[in-house]
């Protein structure tokens, strides 16, 4: 028995000892109100690259763009605002595009910004350097550059001059790309830009440390330092939000949301994403246009954001997001109503009377479209499809699904740069991002019309022309563009959302 | 049998797991070049990228290529983070083996006292409550426990804060301070079961002859608990500490997720989702010496503990 107490003496005394040293942890956290101070953010991916024209994750974009600009960015209105570049010019003609160069922009590491780092990012980008490194991500919509130049203008400031082959008239939203220093070889291990927060660290699978750069151009950063903190899940990051250690965390669940009420401000945005059940267009069923059909009219999407996501979030049509304000068609959003009567009539019309069926493949790491693929598989029972849900892995998704097209039906979210041209590019007939192997010829002919007309509103005609095909030949189940909930310390003000999947951590502020 | 042929037998145990791993990764789908360049990828960028990343070579060529370096002693480098294995290795493995040092301590510091008193007053209030609680505990998986610690511990009691664990390299100190509470979740189930194989040895050695003898002789009944009968009931004891110090080396992949700790298990699911084969193949290699190096431990100590096994 002496034992006994002995060993929950020692006990008691251990965890007197952590209790004392609970307080000491909390210095990370200190508040300032007169600017300054640091915040942990919460995020749940690792970073694929720290190499901004590396990086593919959405993940490491949204945790890049506080360190990296390009010639322009995007503001929280959807907007393109002048960057490294200090004013842009596009011709009538959409073949000539001319920035001048903001006079004494600094890279982090204290080199100014020349209209040769300029050239060199844009050229790494485009895949047009001689030496070309296989990981960079070639950006498909630059290749139809053809030249880039520099010169200086009248008041001795620089210009580049970009010219392209053909007419395109949305390249400005893929301008958006880095800049980054031309001779410097450490971008992936010590990534230098010229954005409002400089690296500090990257510890894998730990987190990611960034401090204010106090050199920089435009309008300073308030917080002296943020660290994303790498949770391995929502559910590991819930706990620690509970216990106070992450300020930010945007990837709530609507139950964790609910339970955080009051320790935290829940901030509701909107994922800029297309949440769709992509089917196979080649294979049987899904091959028969009335099958598809029929499928979006057996999907009550509505009745998807109501179980899984406290009804927020903004059902779609089509594949454009609302985000996309003038370009988006939102009259689409009812095109198919939720109606099990049609959708058996159509069927039936199809061969199918008594329903089939079939698998849908999902990437487990994703439990938000897990959760979509549960309650999809329940409603399609009412029409008579037997649906079964496979797990799959990101790695054998990305294989068997992406590049493959070995699937019948998918559930996955699709994330764009801020040109409609981008979010439509998986439709395109022959294209290798064409995963569903959708065929549409008149499609692929306006697409390229889209692409390079001058005329805003012929332009925006076109792009309803493509969201009609689309809904139209029941491409796919367009289901909804995401709500983003996302928790912010209520000592926090600032939190800003935009139209494309970034954490902005330069407008955040202690009040 | 001769230490040496231990060795040799060692040695090929790790060698064949070490293949085996590599075939694993051929049958699985996705490579290292598909997961890095994700849905950017053109089979022109995927192509260089495979043979920058020296894929394209057969595999028996790889396989032969990656055991000539490992045995100098160099591992590669990991794909996703561009890191030498051994560095990265060398920042997640004192993470791994503080928490699996910290979690047989407390194994053995709960177990030893609990088992012998249970096992002196047999049958007794103390002993009758601790079997209640043994079960209840044996029940409970590690990474619920976890959760439960997490909550009860970290966010009501706020003894800590569940997700912010210091890495070892940072601070030993304040790492096995937040690692108590990860180690706690991996030893209670452990602790459980050592004290019921320990109470059930002592009490099958409590009706041999000797120690009536030795009770007749006078000598009290802890006396004869502590110096005759432990030495014999450790046997079967010493066997399943084993396998419970091979499985905490090799990192309790789980219970490192629920806390947060950056170990080996969180790197090595990672990394095979990531087919990081470089890294997957190093931290396979490194368990499978843990376990065959546990078990000479333990051979060897059967040798101090059975004169029968000596003599053999």
């Amino acid at each position: 028995m002496k034992k006994i107490m002995t060993i929950s003496l020692l006990l008691a005394a251990v965890l007197t000892i952590l209790t004392g040293c609970s307080d000491g942890t909390k210095k990370d956290g200190e508040k300032n109100t007169s600017g300054g101070g640091s915040v942990v953010v919460g995020i749940t991916q690792d970073l694929d690259s720290l190499d901004p024209h590396k990086a593919v994750a959405a993940g490491t974009k949204e945790v890049l763009y506080n360190i990296f600009e390009g010639l322009v960015k995007p503001d929280k209105d959807g907007n393109l605002v002048a960057a490294v570049a200090e004013s842009y010019q596009v011709s009538e003609d959409g073949m000539t595009y001319t920035f001048v160069l903001r006079p004494n922009v600094t890279f982090h590491n204290g080199k100014t910004v020349t209209a040769e780092d300029v050239i060199y990012s844009l050229k790494r980008s485009a895949g047009l350097l001689d030496t070309s490194d296989p990981e960079v991500q070639v950006v498909a919509a630059l290749s139809v550059i053809q030249t880039i130049e520099s010169s200086t203008n009248g008041e001795g400031k620089e210009v580049v001059t970009i010219q392209l082959s053909t007419p395109n008239t949305e390249l400005l939203g893929y301008l958006t790309c880095s800049i980054l220093p031309c001779d410097y070889t450490e971008q992936a291990a010590k990534p230098v830009g010229t954005g409002p927060f400089a690296f500090v660290s990257y510890t894998p699978m730990d987190s990611v440390v960034l401090e204010r750069n106090e050199s920089y151009y435009g309008q300073k950063a308030h917080l002296e330092k943020v660290t994303f903190k790498i949770s391995e899940s929502t559910d590991a990051a819930f706990v620690e939000l509970l216990g106070g250690n992450i300020d930010i965390f945007p990837y709530l669940t609507e139950d964790q949301a609910a339970q955080l009420q009051g320790q935290y401000n829940i901030e509701i945005g909107d994922m800029s994403l297309v949440q769709g059940l992509f089917l196979n267009n080649a294979v049987e069923p899904f091959n028969d246009p009335l099958v598809r059909q029929a499928m979006c009219h057996a999907v009550d999407r509505q009745g998807i954001l109501d179980m899984i996501s406290g009804g927020h979030g903004t059902v779609i049509g089509s594949g454009v997001y609302a985000s996309f304000g003038a370009y988006y068609d939102a009259s689409l959003a009812d095109k198919y109503e939720y109606d099990v009567e049609k959708a058996k009539e159509l069927l039936a019309e199809a061969g199918y009377a008594d329903g089939f069926s079939f698998t849908i493949v999902v990437p487990s790491n994703y439990s938000y479209h897990v959760s979509t693929a549960q309650v999809i598989v329940e409603q399609l029972k009412k029409v008579g499809i037997e649906a079964k849900i496979q797990q799959i892995e990101w790695a054998s998704w990305l294989s068997d699904v992406y590049t493959d097209h070995n699937f019948e039906a998918t559930i996955i979210g699709l994330d764009s740069q801020l040109a409609p041209s981008d979010i439509l590019k998986y439709y395109i007939s022959g294209s290798p991002k064409n995963f569903i192997n959708y065929e549409n010829a008149a499609f692929t002919e306006t697409y390229q019309k889209a692409m390079q007309t001058v005329d805003t509103e012929l332009k925006k005609q076109y792009y309803k022309e493509l969201q009609a095909f689309l809904a139209d030949d029941a491409a796919s189940v367009f289901i909804q563009s995401p709500a983003l909930l996302v928790a912010v310390n209520p000592a926090l003000g600032g939190y800003t959302f935009y139209p494309v999947y970034v954490q902005d951590m330069a407008s955040v502020y202690y009040k | 049998m001769g230490i040496v042929r231990k060795l040799f037998a060692m040695i090929g145990t790790v060698l064949l797991l070490s293949f085996l791993t590599f075939l694993a990764f051929q049958v699985i789908p996705g490579d290292a070049a598909q997961v890095q360049l994700g849905t950017n990828a053109t089979p022109e960028a995927l192509e260089a990228l495979r043979a920058e990343m020296g894929l394209d070579d057969p595999v028996p060529i790889r396989y032969a290529r990656w055991l000539a370096n490992a045995v100098q002693g160099d591992f590669g480098t990991s794909s996703r983070y561009r890191l030498p294995v051994s560095e990265l290795l060398s920042q997640m493995l004192p993470n791994t083996l503080a928490l699996a040092v910290l979690s047989l301590f407390l194994v053995l510091a709960l177990a030893f006292p609990l088992g012998i008193v249970c096992a002196r007053f047999e049958g007794g209030l103390f002993d009758r409550f601790f079997t209640w609680v043994n079960q209840t505990f044996m029940a409970i998986p590690s990474f619920f426990l976890g959760i439960l610690i997490s909550i009860f511990l970290g966010i009501v009691l706020r003894l800590f804060v569940p997700g912010r664990a210091v890495s070892w390299n940072e601070d030993a100190a304040e790492c096995l301070r937040y690692l108590f509470f990860p180690a706690l979740a991996i030893a209670l189930p452990k602790a459980a079961m050592t004290v019921r194989f320990l109470r059930n040895a002592l009490i099958t050695e409590k009706h041999k002859d000797y120690v009536r003898t030795a009770r007749s002789k006078g000598m009290s009944r802890t006396g004869v608990l502590l110096t005759q009968m432990l030495g014999n009931a450790l046997i079967p004891v010493v066997t399943f500490l084993g396998v419970i110090a091979a499985e905490v080396l090799a990192g309790s992949i789980v219970v490192e997720q629920v806390f947060g700790v950056n170990g080996l298990g969180r790197l090595l699911v990672a990394s095979i989702a990531n087919r990081d084969y470089n890294v997957v193949q190093a931290i396979i290699l490194y368990i499978g010496t843990a376990v065959v190096v546990v078990n000479l431990l333990v051979d060897l100590l059967y040798r101090r503990l059975d004169p029968r096994v000596r003599r053999a």
